[in-house]
């Protein structure tokens, strides 16, 4: 019994040891000199040395290191190790070299260096990885996959939050609807806005049941209804290229918070705040807050308005040295005692009168007395000539004000 | 003088390697039975081993070497996991991020971390299996009950271990695994919910807390359970194996049948064994003292026998798990999220058999039943106490088709009650019951579900043996194969048939598709 099994034993240290060595030996080789990305910076070391004419760019080439390389943004909250394979992408000589060394297509590099920037803000995929497959990020349990190059677009909406943007005509539409819809007067964003729908901040990370994303939002564009059946957002009676732009915009909205100074606009005009809290408003709540509802029920009517010279007529006077005679006209909800006013131009509010009151009722479900609270009486004229004086034609109204006492302009009487 | 003070110190140079040697082993090379035996006893890492082993203990069939792989897979987590120490943040907002590093970028971290994954389970396995061989070899009987104790404490604890590591990672598989977990440790609310006092009085919701340490996983808990993980469950694993270890040596070694030995001579001493010359020291051991001055029969020096058995299966145990790490990587899925469940969400394998069992009844499956199994498998060497056949397996061939029959008997009692209750559903859904007393009341289903069924069956099978083989140890093989069986039947069909909402599929390919 001895010989048999102590020979059994030791043959199992023996060539168990060995087979253990020899596999952690395999496991490191595969690691470092096995690994894809040593490859490809090899190759890129190569092709510095192939390139090198001058003494300059050999130096520059022999200091090389072949090492994992990585982008270390605190500022974002993300380590971005794509370079670790894409070493070329600010090299511009690498410019028609083959993937994953050719340099960064475009011009967009220069105005968000790497080093600040980094990759995976942009491209998503898996910044920490580097294998192709797990940073490209189609594989399981990675939720967001490398945006395609038709898709990328889509992260411009991050930072850029104003818009419009050259070279971008999908965001520049998007934003432009966003901003004409008053998608904020219903919906908090980023922390502006008003909370009579949902918060949209992150409207690209909710989920809707077994119904993917994109064409939820999309249905939910063109008919609110369709999707959620208590829904109280209005149709906004968009187009299907409407919809897909604005379902392009919402499917951006990621909720990732984003460190300020890295917003296009990183004091955004401020959105009326009161509309935060509607029943505690008082006197003015500005337009887009109307707009928010009757965009949706009368597109007419607010079109109509938006044409006119009465939305934009702050615009003309902005420049004016004495404007500050002209604003009880210019504006809207002018306070002559304080010279405050909640809204450049003539809003709905200019003819129809402050709004809480009016917004408490529809809020609390009473449409009649909203109607109520805010209806014009069609005969009256009187709201038209406090601004529209008919002894100051309009071609001479200009000189007359200007001549005014500063701030006493209660034009019309 | 300096001419030959200066030959001295190089002489001495010389042998430094020698005596270096010396001074530090204390005796010479291991080639006679004294030097041999000297090696294990003045060795502080060796002296916890005997400095003579017997040979039936050498033998493959008496202990298959389990407890020494499942060693040896201890040694290798303390090592891989103090390396993984190294790069792992415990906290919310890096756990996740650090073992993404430690996959991707730390040097050999993948390997290390998949060698601990795999170590860790298959230390699991190999526990249990330990626990079957100590069981069906009678290794339990006296003088060793007391270890078999304490090999149920190091059970325990490496499933603590295991079911702390898994929240680690901060990943789904790892949240809503612990969330499983952690309401199970909750469920006697069912009970006292039943009775309608969990405002005033709720065990459940405390022992859920303290574990917890909030109502909800996060910071707490996972700082809670890397504390568990690194230190204190480790620290008490450790000294309860050097224990269980120590216990094996003063109880005489391994179990082993009267027939390794040869027959007992006139005077009642074994050949070999001295009449009556003791060791004080020795005679806390209860063996008979060996004569001093020669080799006893039937019994190897450790050195070197047991320690290159030892040395190679801790080889082989590594060679496996660095096989099975370089092919399959450890799990790591999205990063925790508590608004998105997975579905299903599953307890790591070694609960899934009790996940079943909750399924029923979240206190019955939670508590009562791994309560009972626990504490009933601690009691076996104090509930059979026949002293017969000890080192033998299954005590001999009564045992052996004994076993064979509630191997049988195991298969189709948990085959029979899973399919009963996946194609009849239980009491609260059935027709007739409702239509005769209405809405069943939660503390029927409680005591009467099917966990409960399985084990008042398998009682019966047991107390069915003891009248008719008249033996308590026959009773115990019957009642702890039953079990075994019914682990491993509980465990698969969890594993593998149950799918989203926790019904049944033959198939992972059969699940439901929910896009997000």
């Amino acid at each position: 019994m001895k010989n048999a099994y102590d020979k059994t034993m030791t043959g199992l240290l023996l060539f168990g040891s060995l087979l253990t060595l020899a596999l952690l030996a395999y496991a490191a080789y595969d690691e470092n000199l096995g690994a894809d990305w040593y490859h490809h910076q090899s190759d890129y070391r190569c092709q510095l040395f192939a390139r090198a004419a001058t003494d300059r760019e050999r130096q520059t080439a022999e200091r090389f290191d072949v090492r994992q390389k990585q982008l270390y943004l605190p500022a974002l909250g993300r380590i971005d190790r794509c370079i670790t394979c894409h070493v070329g992408v600010e090299d511009p000589s690498m410019k028609n070299a083959q993937q994953p060394l050719t340099s960064h297509p475009g011009d967009i590099m220069a105005n968000h260096p790497k080093e600040q920037f980094g990759c995976t803000i942009c491209h998503l995929g898996q910044g920490r990885a580097n294998t192709e497959t797990d940073a490209h990020g189609h594989v399981p349990h990675w939720p967001d996959p490398m945006l395609a190059t038709e898709e990328l677009d889509r992260s411009c909406a991050k930072c850029h939050t104003q818009g419009p943007l050259p070279g971008v005509p999908r965001y520049n539409e998007a934003i432009a609807l966003f901003h004409e819809k008053a998608c904020v007067s219903c919906h908090l964003l980023r922390g502006q806005g008003g909370d009579a729908g949902p918060e949209i901040t992150n409207a690209a990370e909710v989920d809707h049941g077994d119904m993917p994303k994109k064409e939820w939002h999309f249905k939910h564009l063109k008919d609110p209804k369709s999707v959620v059946e208590a829904s109280e957002m209005p149709d906004l009676n968009l187009s299907d290229e409407e919809a897909t732009a604005l379902t392009f915009l919402m499917m951006s909205l990621t909720g990732e918070p984003i460190p300020t100074e890295y917003l296009s606009n990183p004091k955004p005009k401020p959105i009326e705040m009161r509309m935060m809290d509607p029943m505690a408003a008082k006197g003015h709540v500005g337009s887009q807050v109307c707009i928010g509802c009757h965009q949706g029920l009368h597109p007419d009517a607010v079109d109509g308005w938006r044409k006119s010279p009465m939305s934009s007529t702050y615009e003309r006077l902005k420049n004016e040295p004495t404007k500050d005679n002209c604003l009880a006209c210019h504006t809207t909800g002018f306070n002559p005692e304080t010279g405050h006013y909640s809204e450049e131009g003539v809003g709905c509010e200019g003819c129809h009168g402050p709004g809480a009151v009016a917004v408490k009722f529809v809020l609390a479900g009473q449409v009649d007395k909203h109607k109520e609270a805010i209806r014009l009486n069609p005969d009256s004229t009187l709201v038209c000539v406090r601004c529209h004086n008919p002894h100051v034609p309009v071609g001479v109204h200009a000189n007359h004000y200007r001549k005014q006492p500063p701030r006493s302009g209660q034009a019309g009487g | 003088m300096a001419y030959s003070a200066g030959r001295q110190f190089l002489s001495n140079l010389k042998n430094v390697p020698r005596n270096l040697r010396d001074s530090v082993m204390r005796h010479g090379r291991p080639t006679s039975d004294r030097a041999r035996t000297q090696t294990v006893v003045q060795n502080f890492f060796l002296h916890i081993h005997p400095s003579r082993v017997h040979n039936h203990t050498l033998k493959w069939t008496t202990t298959m070497g389990l407890g020494i792989m499942t060693t040896a897979l201890f040694l290798i987590l303390t090592v891989t996991g103090i390396l993984l120490m190294v790069y792992y943040k415990p906290s919310v907002a890096t756990a996740f991020d650090s073992i993404k590093d430690i996959h991707f970028v730390v040097p050999t971290g993948r390997m290390m971390r998949n060698v601990h994954r795999w170590a860790a389970h298959g230390m699991v396995v190999m526990v249990m299996m330990h626990m079957a061989r100590a069981f069906y070899t009678s290794a339990y009987k006296r003088p060793r009950e007391f270890n078999w104790v304490l090999g149920m404490m190091l059970f325990v604890l490496t499933l603590g271990l295991s079911f702390t590591g898994y929240l680690l990672p901060w990943d789904q598989l790892a949240f809503w695994a612990v969330t499983i977990g952690s309401s199970i440790a909750g469920s006697p609310s069912e009970v006292t919910d039943a009775f309608g006092i969990t405002q005033s009085f709720d065990p459940g919701g405390r022992i859920r807390e303290l574990l917890l340490g909030a109502h909800y996983i996060g910071e707490e808990a996972l700082i809670r359970f890397y504390t568990l993980h690194i230190m204190v469950l480790p620290i008490a694993l450790s000294v309860i194996l050097g224990v269980h270890f120590w216990r094996i040596r003063k109880d005489g070694g391994l179990a082993r049948p009267a027939s390794a030995d040869p027959p007992i001579t006139q005077d009642g001493l074994k050949p070999g064994e001295a009449p009556d010359k003791t060791f004080g020291l020795m005679a806390v051991v209860r063996e008979r003292t060996p004569a001093t001055d020669q080799a006893i029969e039937n019994t190897s020096p450790a050195w070197p026998r047991l320690f290159r058995v030892e040395a190679a299966l801790t080889v082989l145990v590594l060679l496996i798990t660095v096989v099975l790490s370089i092919w399959l990587d450890a799990p790591l899925k999205e990063l925790a999220n508590p608004e998105v469940p997975e579905n299903p969400a599953k307890a790591p394998w070694y609960f899934l058999g009790l996940q079943e069992l909750v399924s029923y009844s979240a206190f019955m499956g939670g508590m009562v039943i791994p309560g009972i199994v626990v504490v009933g498998l601690a009691l076996i060497p104090y509930l059979d106490r026949e002293d017969e056949d000890v080192g033998i397996w299954f005590s001999g061939r009564q045992g052996r088709r004994i076993a064979t029959a509630s191997t049988v008997y195991g298969i189709v009692l948990s085959v029979g009650i899973l399919a009963f209750t996946v194609k009849f559903k239980w009491l609260g859904e059935w027709d007739w019951v409702r239509n005769l007393i209405g809405e069943v009341p939660p503390i029927v289903i409680t005591l009467f579900n099917p966990g409960t069924v399985f084990v008042l069956a398998a009682a019966a099978w047991s107390i069915g043996l003891l009248r008719v083989t008249n033996s308590t140890r026959m009773a115990a093989i019957g009642l702890f194969t039953c079990f075994l069986v019914c682990f491993v039947i509980m465990t698969y069909f969890a594993t593998f048939l149950r799918g989203p909402n926790w019904d049944f599929y033959w198939s992972q390919a059969d699940w439901p598709v929910i896009e997000h």
